[in-house]
């Protein structure tokens, strides 16, 4: 059943995402509910549920959107793999580490992103600067992402606690 | 500790197989596979509910944005109606008195035996018997006493009876005072006439006059006024036969209740 919610959520997510949610852009930047989510998984369950849910919104969105597909995949599923480490030395009930996680997250997926992007030729031919990006795009992103993923975070924690997650559907 | 090795393990093979597949794909695609075809087209019809009902909530909150802006904006308009109205009336004002000057202006043209003096009317007696305005020229101007005053179209508004520095008295011809010796334009008949309680007057005619509805009536040359200028058309005629006399009502072609510029009008020496 929890394979079945998580999935449903990243599609909901993949399509929200790319229409509802345009419009919570500050200043050019919106927050990544994708990240969200999978750091939300990551902290809960592990490197596991992160990396495969990871895996699973790259895809979706890789295939709907992406020119090159894999760039994003890889980036999400190495994030979630990555937070998925803390896993078992974080307090599961409190906001705090979502709100780090969630923060350092942004940060390793644009780089991952940015990097793979780069060498697949897929970046932009006259460059922007690093430090631009840095300033003007990852770093608000991740302190919006913090925001709002330590608010999204205790919604999705709640449904996880749900009874009828652990129910066997096969 | 098994289970943790297991997982890296696939996540290096998976992160393998995508960079290959980013290799393989990143010269761009222009037709997508059949995996992501299919999905594309499922979810596209539902990605437009969302994004048009995206639209719809950014237009209402635009909106309710906009109306914090619109109270200001309804008092500077408003305001600006305001002053563009008083314009519009008085510039409704300077094209009726354009229009009454250039009448005025054809009927000067066409009777050059006068001289005209333009003036404007200043008062009115505040009393409900009589008719008398008062204008705002005088004897330095050139008036004199019994002089006559004409609005455009050379209509006939009355004399003058009183002369100031720079001011004079009109007697309207219809104060009960006034009496004015006129001739019917068709039929040359002669008579007076004198003002009414309403804004008409009266002309009493002999018996045989012929006289009808709808005559034009002339100040005569028997008259201390210029011969000539129109009073009004015939109203009413009333037969008294023990009095041997007609009551001829004639309807003035001046607005009385609305007089602003008259001519007093002096024959030319």
């Amino acid at each position: 059943m929890r394979i079945v919610v998580i999935f449903t959520l990243a599609v909901v997510n993949v399509i929200l995402e790319s229409t509802l949610f345009q419009y919570t852009r500050i200043y050019g930047v919106k927050p990544d509910f994708s990240i969200m989510i999978i750091v939300a998984y990551a902290i809960m369950r592990g490197s596991s549920y992160g990396a495969f849910t990871g895996l699973g919104i790259g895809l979706l969105i890789d295939m709907l959107y992406g020119r090159t597909i894999g760039i994003n995949a890889l980036s999400y599923m190495i994030t979630g793999y990555i937070i998925g480490q803390a896993h078992e030395n974080v307090f599961k009930d409190s906001f705090i580490p979502s709100f780090i996680f969630n923060l350092i997250a942004v940060i390793i997926f644009q780089h991952g992103f940015i990097l793979l992007s780069y060498f697949s030729n897929n970046f932009p031919s006259t460059g922007i600067p690093y430090v631009y990006m840095l300033v003007k795009i990852i770093l608000p992103q991740s302190i919006y992402n913090a925001v709002i993923g330590s608010i999204v975070y205790r919604y999705i924690y709640k449904l996880d606690e749900a009874s009828f997650m652990n129910r066997r559907i096969y | 500790m098994k289970i943790r090795n297991k997982l890296f393990i696939s996540v290096i093979i998976i992160s393998i197989l995508l960079v290959v597949l980013i290799a393989f794909t990143s010269q761009g695609r222009t037709r997508p596979g059949f995996v992501d075809g299919l999905f594309g087209r499922i979810i596209t019809p539902v990605q437009r509910v969302f994004y048009s009902s995206g639209e719809f909530f950014k237009n209402t909150f635009k909106s309710l944005y906009e109306l914090r802006d619109l109270k200001t904006e309804n008092e500077a308009l408003t305001a600006e109606v305001e002053q563009l109205k008083e314009q519009n009336r008085q510039l409704i004002q300077m094209a009726l008195e354009n229009n009454r000057l250039r009448n005025l202006l054809e009927f000067k043209g066409a009777n050059t035996q006068f001289d005209y003096i333009g003036a404007s009317v200043t008062g009115r007696d505040p009393g409900n018997w009589y008719d008398v305005y008062t204008i705002n020229k005088g004897s330095k101007d050139g008036i004199a006493v019994n002089d006559a005053v004409i609005v455009s179209h050379g209509y006939l508004v009355g004399k003058i009876i009183e002369v100031g520095v720079n001011y004079s008295k009109i007697m309207a011809i219809i104060d009960e005072r006034s009496s004015v010796s006129i001739i019917v334009n068709r039929t040359r008949d002669m008579g007076i006439v004198s003002g009414d309680s309403d804004s008409d007057v009266i002309a009493i005619m002999e018996l045989e006059a012929d006289i009808v509805k709808g005559d034009d009536i002339i100040t005569s040359e028997y008259s201390t006024l210029p011969k000539g200028l129109y009073i009004g058309k015939v109203k009413s005629v009333e037969k008294q036969e023990r009095k041997l006399q007609k009551v001829v009502i004639i309807e003035p072609s001046v607005d009385f209740k609305r007089l602003e510029e008259v001519f007093v009008v002096k024959p030319v020496e």
